[in-house]
């Protein structure tokens, strides 16, 4: 089978990529330069951020949020003292000895722990609705641990496997921490333990919409999630909000690029600069994303859009409801459907706020 | 399909004559699940991804014209079961699913509508590579008994013609230059090239022969190597 049938039609895939598709590739980035490549870009919003919003909007939106985050990182800069700029002190964030403190993986697993314990008081205040579904924190087993990013893999609907948290520790002596607070808001609890536990224990939704996802929705709430820090008793640390700050922008940069490279002509160079400049990523680590970005137009558009928007109808249901806003009913409003179109969960709460006034 | 079609057409045609709120959550829900089932036939990677085995053996070429035809027919089939309900007989549940359903088959109509399949291979979220990861053996696709063995070859069979079709439409794409930036054909060709590997030790489709449960007979895991390597099924 490998040898005489995979390896023939990859070959034959190979030669016709090197001496044929590979010089008649395109020099443009963006896929307006396609035949309805701006129509196709219009959809691709639409699928990925389940809204209507124009590519002008979110581009300014993202020009908006990066402002917005580099003054709060600013911020964080001065507050400790920090002489330099932005740029310098991610740097400095990145090899500083207090933020790579552990000697041995278990104390990385420990800390998690710890984090969990720390905000469950306040999660009970916030959640009214919280899955049954068991759940650990686990280090990333050792053969794909190099590669891995840090992950949840959802329990098994019979609850005999846990939601599980899996956080990559290839080396120890290398494991800066500052961003840890955030990835398990983000990963863990209330992120994707809660959004997916929740959505697969819920009996009563059809089968189409138990395995249902949009990342608008499932990251958008994740990103939400990591927002929710200080609510819940977390990010005291100076670098632990830095540590969310720096996911945050991440996620905005996006916003700009995406809509640059398929609507306003930026080319990849440009797109990888601007990363470069506003953000503490490697060179290699910007261009790979940035190609992401190319292959699928609009797909990282979802997360910020998802979080904006999530965060926009609490923002709404707090000013009309005032007293009579109770934040446990609206997570409860957001999760309890499981994975739906942004522009429906609007409708939801836009009909819970009628019924509640 | 066509079975399916005419089951539910009956469905509706019973719910049309007697329409109470009872009735109309009845109806509906069956033509929720009957969505699902058929979409597992179509897509069936994605049964796979959810541990369901019933498909395994096979890999639908996504990129023929007839498949397309048939996926317009299958999301515009539903859009009219759907739009035989009456909104105000549904519960809310109900009706938000309905809503769901219907998102769902307008998005993939409109995507049908362009011509995603002449770029049908990059270096980062297309078929090649889930099939690279199912044959890594630690992906959905499961190797734990002679009949998971038997069903990844015949859907290997699937896959080779769904790689000389990728060429095909990349051709066409040429034509009418619908191609893939440069900087992205060369993150892609490497990938390629790593399949082209002939060490049984080392290829990557080869894995699931290095890694046979330990319940086979050494007879049983002599004709599977083999199979895997060279033969699979015609």
């Amino acid at each position: 089978m490998v040898l005489n049938k995979v390896i023939p039609a990859y070959q034959d895939l190979y030669d016709f990529m090197i001496n044929d598709y590979l010089d008649k590739g395109r020099d443009s980035s963006g896929i307006d330069a396609l035949e309805n490549g701006i129509s196709y870009y219009d959809y691709s919003i639409k699928l990925y951020t389940t809204t209507s919003m124009s590519s002008d909007e979110i581009h300014n939106l993202g020009l908006s949020e990066v402002a917005r985050i580099s003054s709060e990182m600013e911020l964080i800069k001065n507050k400790v003292n920090f002489n330099g700029d932005l740029k310098s002190f991610f740097n400095y964030v990145r090899g500083l000895d207090e933020l790579i403190p552990f000697k041995n993986p278990d104390q990385v697993i420990n800390n998690f722990n710890e984090i969990h314990k720390k905000m469950m008081p306040n999660i009970n205040l916030l959640f009214g609705l919280q899955p049954n579904t068991p759940f650990e924190v686990r280090r990333t087993e050792s053969f794909r641990e190099a590669s891995a990013s840090a992950e949840y893999n959802p329990g098994s609907l019979d609850g005999t496997r846990p939601g599980i948290f899996y956080v990559p520790i290839p080396n120890i002596d290398e494991y800066n921490f500052f961003s840890d607070e955030d990835l398990f808001l983000h990963e863990a609890i209330p992120g994707h333990h809660f959004q997916i536990s929740l959505q697969q224990e819920n009996k009563s939704l059809p089968s189409f919409r138990k395995s249902l996802w949009y990342s608008a929705y499932g990251e958008g709430w994740a990103l939400y999630s990591e927002s929710l820090g200080k609510e819940l008793g977390l990010y005291e640390d100076p670098f632990q909000y830095f540590g969310m700050l720096s996911a945050e922008m991440h996620r905005a940069i996006r916003l700009v690029v995406d809509t640059g490279i398929h609507t306003k002509g930026w080319s990849r160079e440009k797109a990888i600069q601007y990363s470069l400049d506003n953000e503490a990523e490697s060179e290699s680590g910007i261009t790979s994303e940035i190609e992401r970005y190319m292959a699928n137009p609009g797909q990282a558009l979802s997360y910020k859009i998802g979080q904006l928007k999530i965060r926009q109808l609490r923002f709404k249901a707090e000013n009309i409801l005032k007293d009579k806003f109770d934040i446990k009913i609206f997570h409860q409003k957001v999760l309890e459907s499981g994975c739906v179109p942004l522009q429906l969960l609007e409708e939801k709460i836009d009909k819970w706020i009628i019924n509640t006034i | 399909m066509n079975k399916s079609i005419i089951i539910i057409s009956f469905f509706v045609f019973l719910f049309l004559s007697c329409n109470s709120k009872e009735k109309s959550s009845e109806e509906i829900n069956k033509i929720f699940e009957s969505y699902y089932q058929e979409s597992l036939k179509l897509y069936p990677l994605s049964a796979t991804s959810q541990g369901d085995v019933r498909y395994n053996d096979f890999l639908p070429n996504n990129l023929s014209d007839d498949f397309r035809d048939k996926e317009k027919l299958f999301y515009n089939e539903y859009i009219n079961y759907l739009n035989k309900f009456d909104d105000s007989l549904l519960g809310e549940e109900d009706l938000l699913s309905k809503k769901i359903l219907l998102w769902e088959c307008d998005r993939n109509l409109e995507r049908l509508s362009f011509n995603e399949h002449l770029t049908p291979i990059n270096q980062m979220w297309t078929l090649q590579l889930d099939m690279g990861q199912n044959a890594g053996g630690l992906s959905a696709q499961p190797f734990k008994t002679i009949n998971d063995y038997n069903n990844w070859l015949k859907r290997i069979d699937d896959y080779v013609i769904w790689l000389k079709d990728a060429k095909k439409r990349m051709k066409e794409g040429v034509e009418s230059n619908h191609v893939l930036p440069k900087s992205l054909i060369k993150k892609v060709i490497p990938q390629l090239e790593t399949i082209l590997n002939t060490d049984l030790e080392t290829n990557l489709f080869y894995s699931p022969a290095r890694q046979f449960p330990s319940s086979f007979s050494i007879d049983e895991k002599a004709i599977l190597s083999n199979k895997v390597w060279k033969y699979g099924f015609e």
